[in-house]
């Protein structure tokens, strides 16, 4: 019943919280370094928690309720909900308080993730952001483990070159 | 892949991740618990509309079947409604599948949660109001604060509506003000997002009166009244000149009722009437 009433035990309620401590920053750095927008990546992730947090009870049983939460969270990053959402919070954006600006760095990251086809970029990101194996990464994205290998290769040696490039920039600080 | 490489790019990905981390500001599991339960409150009110209307359109076909058309619906047949108010599953809508990427489609509220005041919130808000198409030298614009539903002299919020226009479960609150500086009341409908402590983002203007090109013209120069439509859709009353213009032949004033729905991008008109005939 307390499920139903959108609530969970006490104990249930501390995993959730638990698991939101422990797993949002990193999920948000994932989903921000693949759409190269912090406030949808951490819309999307809470979104994620929010549903999960709606079936708790279930969920808190599987073997790994943070990977529920990541493959949900990636689905919003990859479907149309960002679309749907994007113009809604425009205004919202806006008014964000204003952050110092990335560092050369960060941006030659981000820059040369959003050169990447996206699985390569979805699996460079799972496995250097999120740090997944091979064999977590296969079954997230549902291929076999030799595919994400290709992509993880192709996708190192593109942002690689393109990182060794930034920094040969007479602008890189 | 050389191990300088590998490096550069471990060296890169940790920069990212220290100087990203500190910008994330978790909105927290008090807004993750609020939300939940919005949307189950949301669902139950859903159901009931849809238990009831069940219920009615049981009780009519059971009438029109043994020819009592004028005979109402037996108290035994509307006491099913409760009893589908009273254990509705929320359960039932998640996947059985542990995989979590049979992801639940939105849910498309039709019922909008008791409003709390008959502006919904917005009488004492402070609201972006994008400049007006007509009389934005008399009619304020950008931050502007209402009290008790009015901003100056002449600005007012006329009626406000729940409508769940992007179909996230959510409702969002769309709200007809004008602003009166002459004879005629100058429409505008905006869509309003509540962002929490009582505040709201403006998404975008619905629709508003048009510079007035004379009589026998098709533009909307009076927006009358709002009401909702369909799931996602806002009913918006619309005049042409001749309904505003008083000293004009007013026998040629057209009212008519125009659906507008958000497409993604801008709200546009997806259904009533697109001329005045």
């Amino acid at each position: 019943m307390a499920s139903q009433r959108g609530d969970t035990g006490s104990a249930g309620r501390a995993d959730f919280e638990e698991c939101y401590a422990a797993h949002f920053h990193s999920l948000t750095l994932q989903l921000n370094a693949y759409l190269g927008n912090l406030t949808e990546a951490q819309d999307m992730v809470q979104e994620a928690f929010c549903r999960a947090l709606a079936r708790w009870d279930r969920i808190a049983g599987y073997h790994d309720p943070a990977a529920w939460v990541r493959r949900v969270a990636w689905n919003l990053a990859t479907s149309g909900w960002r679309k749907r959402r994007t113009t809604l919070n425009f205004l919202h954006r806006q008014r964000e308080e204003q952050v110092a600006g990335p560092s050369p760095d960060r941006v030659a990251v981000t820059r040369a993730l959003a050169n990447l086809p996206e699985a390569q970029r979805r699996a460079c990101i799972l496995f250097y952001i999120a740090q997944l194996s091979i064999a977590e990464i296969a079954e997230q994205e549902d291929v076999a483990e030799g595919t994400v290998k290709s992509w993880l290769h192709r996708g190192r040696t593109a942002l690689a070159a393109q990182l060794t490039e930034a920094r040969k920039e007479p602008n890189h600080v | 892949m050389s191990e300088f490489d590998d490096d550069l790019l471990m060296s890169a990905f940790a920069e990212y991740r220290s100087e990203t981390n500190p910008q994330i500001k978790p909105t927290g599991t008090g807004a993750a618990y609020q939300t939940v339960r919005y949307r189950k409150r949301v669902r139950t009110t859903a159901v009931a509309a849809c238990a009831l209307t069940a219920v009615l359109v049981g009780g009519g076909a059971f009438a029109s079947f043994t020819g009592n058309q004028g005979v109402a619906p037996q108290p035994g047949a509307s006491s099913a409604a409760p009893s589908a108010v009273a254990s509705p599953s929320p359960s039932a809508s998640p996947s059985a599948s542990p995989s979590p990427s049979a992801l639940p489609s939105p849910a498309i509220a039709t019922s909008p949660p008791p409003p709390g005041s008959e502006l919904h919130g917005l009488e004492d808000a402070t609201l972006d109001l994008p400049v007006r198409k007509v009389g934005r030298e008399h009619c304020p614009s950008g931050r502007v604060k209402f009290r008790d539903g009015k901003a100056g002299e002449y600005t007012r919020i006329a009626d406000v509506i729940s409508v769940d226009i992007d179909g996230d479960g959510v409702f969002e609150e769309v709200a007809l003000i004008t602003c009166r500086s002459g004879e005629g009341a100058f429409g505008q409908v905006i869509a309003l997002r509540p962002s929490g402590s009582g505040r709201f983002d403006t998404i975008g203007v619905v629709i508003e009166i048009e510079p007035s090109v004379g009589a026998g013209s098709q533009r909307i120069e009076n927006v009358k009244r709002i009401k909702p439509g369909k799931p996602g859709e806002i009913l918006v009353e619309v005049g042409n000149h001749e309904t505003t213009y008083t000293d004009e032949n007013r026998l040629k004033g057209v009212f008519q009722w125009r659906g507008y729905r958000w497409n993604g991008t801008k709200f546009a008109q997806s259904s009533g009437p697109t001329t005045f005939a």
